[in-house]
């Protein structure tokens, strides 16, 4: 069952088990059953390098060197924009931290306001576990023909809460598979640390072909990069 | 749990603050803005073989041997002064290492520095004062401010009274120190000597304080010198509030009174003329916190006074035969604390807000979040049951939102962030430090796992920063935005 704005409250300001902070105007963010959640300050972008592509199969201390790359991260001050050009991609994160407690799980969506104007605040993942802590990243994508300004503290998606009866007993934090609890800034992929991609590496050295993907990466590395200097990544 | 100021808590505390400022060079190095420039690489695995280095030496030269006493409490004086005098050896080595960084490209990342600094003046309602710029520095060293002046000085050698104009004021801020707000308290003290120059407050020192005819003109200079570092310290503690104090004590477990930071004026007589100027904090203690910190470390849980006990008791160990700075005033009357009481008035005389020190319940309240990991930025408000009833009894959105009031979060200032901040380091960070100390096999183990710690703990006074700032500015506009 989905919260509505009292239930919303009790659990916020009564009970105090489910954490959202800070929020700046309650009239303005509390709705029938959504809390409004903003912009917060952290910006994780990808930038145009030789890199040519992450291989999920080398080693995760290696892909995170790789990442180094091609991630840029961006810290604004309360008046300054980052400016999220058409079919650009960006990581963010909320200004709030959330706690949602072992008996409730959250949706994000975006605003409609902003959707009209060609904002997407998630690619797929829009579903915020029970026991989940932190900063939400946002997966911003820019679908409109026109360029957008994005400032800190502004309102670009909403919560909604829904009960799941029973306690569960597997809360995000707790979860032996959960890699982004606690974070407050926007936290970049970590697929590469799921189980699958050792199951995958081991059946390749396994079979040989191990050996045929990193000459494969080695002959793609070898190559003068497609991309001219200054092109952006995403276009 | 062991008296405050038993040897094994002050070697834990001394190796704590190193351990740290080792860990922070560290991570300043493997900031991706640095680490992903190519022509860093050589330097940044020269830097690293350094620490590591350090940290070997560390591990067999001071903790080997005493692993034990500090396991179980008995560890004596004298073995504890030479550890002492070890790690302050380690910590000159750690400044040497420092001076490095001038060599890497990259800035590292320091924009949450600049908020700090704008929540600072804001909270200070000091309006006369330039927006400061802020420098990374290679030197790690606090104290020298106005960088103006830096770049005065070989012209004013030249023989030309030159000028520069007027641009504002530049901080600068040791490297490895970038990430770490609990030590940007001490760009206050950089403020303060600014407003010490440019508001007259150095004329009105010189007019005021008790200079004697008959004693000697070193012993005067040396009156001046001090009263003016001294006004800046109480500048400084106006703007952070006892944060700054607690910053200044933790630079004291590490380097030697009158060592090389700062213009020499004794550690002693400074956290001396500060803490008269600091109620105790004693309303904050209570069995409440003790057990919302899980504390078994300290016996007291006054941060003020724990970290004034474990300083004076490093320095009587460590160099029991040089002056503490209050000492000896007879003989020097630059060291009698008396001598500099017009300060009080000169600098309550200046429009510098002081800070608010937060009331035991908000205290307690924010201690509490911070323990649990979540930020400080604010203290929420709380609605009873009766008006949660009453709201669901709501006929119309009118009445709801009537019924709801002005209910508010109220964020939290600077001085409220930093002394949780250092509240929690003191009885947490130190803690921590020494089960991570004594469980690992290695320094390098314990440092390993403890910056896992000292990440979070800045991360969580970075965020409490930007989002109480974000909730000032948003406050301070939200009338003229609805009616708008």
């Amino acid at each position: 069952m989905v919260l509505n704005e009292t239930a919303i409250l009790y659990r916020l300001l009564v009970k105090k088990d489910l954490v959202v902070t800070p929020i700046l105007d309650l009239p303005q963010q509390l709705g029938s059953s959504t809390l409004d959640v903003r912009l917060g300050t952290r910006f994780l972008a990808q930038k145009s390098s030789s890199l040519i592509y992450l291989d999920p199969l080398r080693q995760a201390e290696q892909i995170e060197a790789d990442k180094l790359q091609y991630e840029v991260e961006y810290t604004l001050q309360s008046t300054q924009a980052y400016v999220l050009h058409p079919g650009e991609f960006v990581l963010a994160s909320t200004l709030e931290y959330v706690v949602i407690p072992a008996d409730l799980t959250a949706r994000l969506d975006g605003r409609s306001s902003w959707g009209r104007a060609g904002l997407e605040v998630h690619a797929t993942a829009g579903f915020v576990a029970s026991g989940f802590e932190g900063t939400i990243t946002f997966e911003l994508k820019n679908v409109s023909r026109m360029p957008i300004p994005l400032y800190p503290m502004l309102r670009v998606a909403q919560l909604s809460f829904y009960e799941i009866g029973p306690d569960t007993r597997l809360p995000y934090r707790a979860k032996a598979s959960s890699k982004y609890a606690g974070y407050l800034a926007p936290t970049g992929s970590t697929f590469y640390r799921d189980p699958e991609w050792e199951i995958i590496r081991r059946e390749l050295v396994a079979q040989g072909g191990h050996q045929r993907s990193e000459r494969l990466s080695a002959a793609l590395e070898a190559r003068p990069a497609d991309r001219g200097p200054g092109k952006s990544p995403t276009t | 749990m062991f008296q405050d100021t038993a040897p094994s808590c002050l070697l834990v505390a001394s190796l704590c603050e190193l351990g740290e400022r080792l860990s922070q060079l560290e991570l300043f190095v493997a900031e991706p803005s640095v680490r992903a420039r190519a022509e860093n690489e050589g330097l940044i695995v020269a830097l690293l073989a350094a620490v590591d280095h350090l940290v070997q030496r560390l591990d067999r030269q001071v903790i080997a041997p005493l692993r034990k006493p500090l396991q179980d409490g008995s560890l004596e004086d004298q073995a504890c002064a030479q550890a002492l005098e070890e790690v302050q050896r380690f910590a000159l080595a750690f400044q040497k290492a420092h001076q490095n960084l001038a060599f890497l490209t990259g800035h590292g990342s320091h924009a949450v520095t600049y908020t700090f600094v704008h929540k600072l003046l804001n909270e200070a309602r000091t309006k006369a004062l330039p927006a400061p710029d802020i420098c990374l520095g290679n030197e790690y060293d606090f104290f020298r401010h106005d960088l103006r002046k830096t770049l005065v000085a070989p012209l004013e050698a030249l023989g030309t009274a030159s000028r520069l104009p007027e641009w504002g004021l530049s901080l600068l801020l040791p490297k490895a120190e970038a990430g770490n707000p609990l030590m940007w308290t001490m760009l206050a003290h950089q403020i303060g000597h600014y407003i010490v120059d440019h508001f007259k407050v150095a004329h009105h020192i010189r007019a005021d304080l008790p200079i004697r005819t008959g004693t000697s003109p070193q012993s005067d200079d040396a009156l001046l010198r001090y009263a003016e570092e001294l006004a800046a310290d109480l500048l400084a503690q106006r703007l952070a509030g006892p944060a700054y104090f607690l910053s200044l004590a933790s630079l004291g477990l590490l380097f030697r009174p009158g060592g090389p930071l700062g213009l020499g004026v004794p550690l002693g007589l400074r956290l001396g003329h500060l803490r008269r100027h600091l109620k105790p904090l004693e309303a904050l203690d209570g069995q409440g916190l003790r057990r919302t910190a899980n504390v078994e470390l300290f016996s007291s849980l006054d941060a003020l006074s724990l970290a004034e006990r474990l300083v004076s008791e490093c320095h009587r160990l460590s160099a029991p035969s040089e002056p503490s700075g209050l000492s000896s005033s007879e003989q020097d009357p630059s060291v009698a604390l008396e001598n500099y009481d017009c300060l009080d008035a000169i600098i309550a005389r200046q429009r510098v807000a002081p800070a608010a020190i937060p009331s035991p319940e908000d205290f307690h309240a924010l201690f509490a979040r911070m323990c649990s990991g979540i930020p400080i930025n604010s203290l929420c408000p709380t609605l009873s049951r009766e008006t949660i009833k009453r709201l669901e009894g709501a006929a119309t959105p009118t009445e709801f939102y009537h019924l709801l009031g002005d209910i508010r979060e109220r964020p939290t200032t600077l001085a409220h962030i930093l002394l949780v901040g250092w509240t929690y380091k003191l009885l947490r960070s130190y803690q921590i430090f020494r089960e991570l100390l004594l469980s690992a096999a290695t320094l390098r183990e314990a440092l390993a796992a403890y910056a896992g710690h000292l990440r979070n703990r800045q991360a969580l006074l970075q965020k409490s920063i930007e989002t109480s700032f974000i909730q000032q500015t948003y406050n301070r506009w939200r009338g003229e935005a609805h009616g708008a």
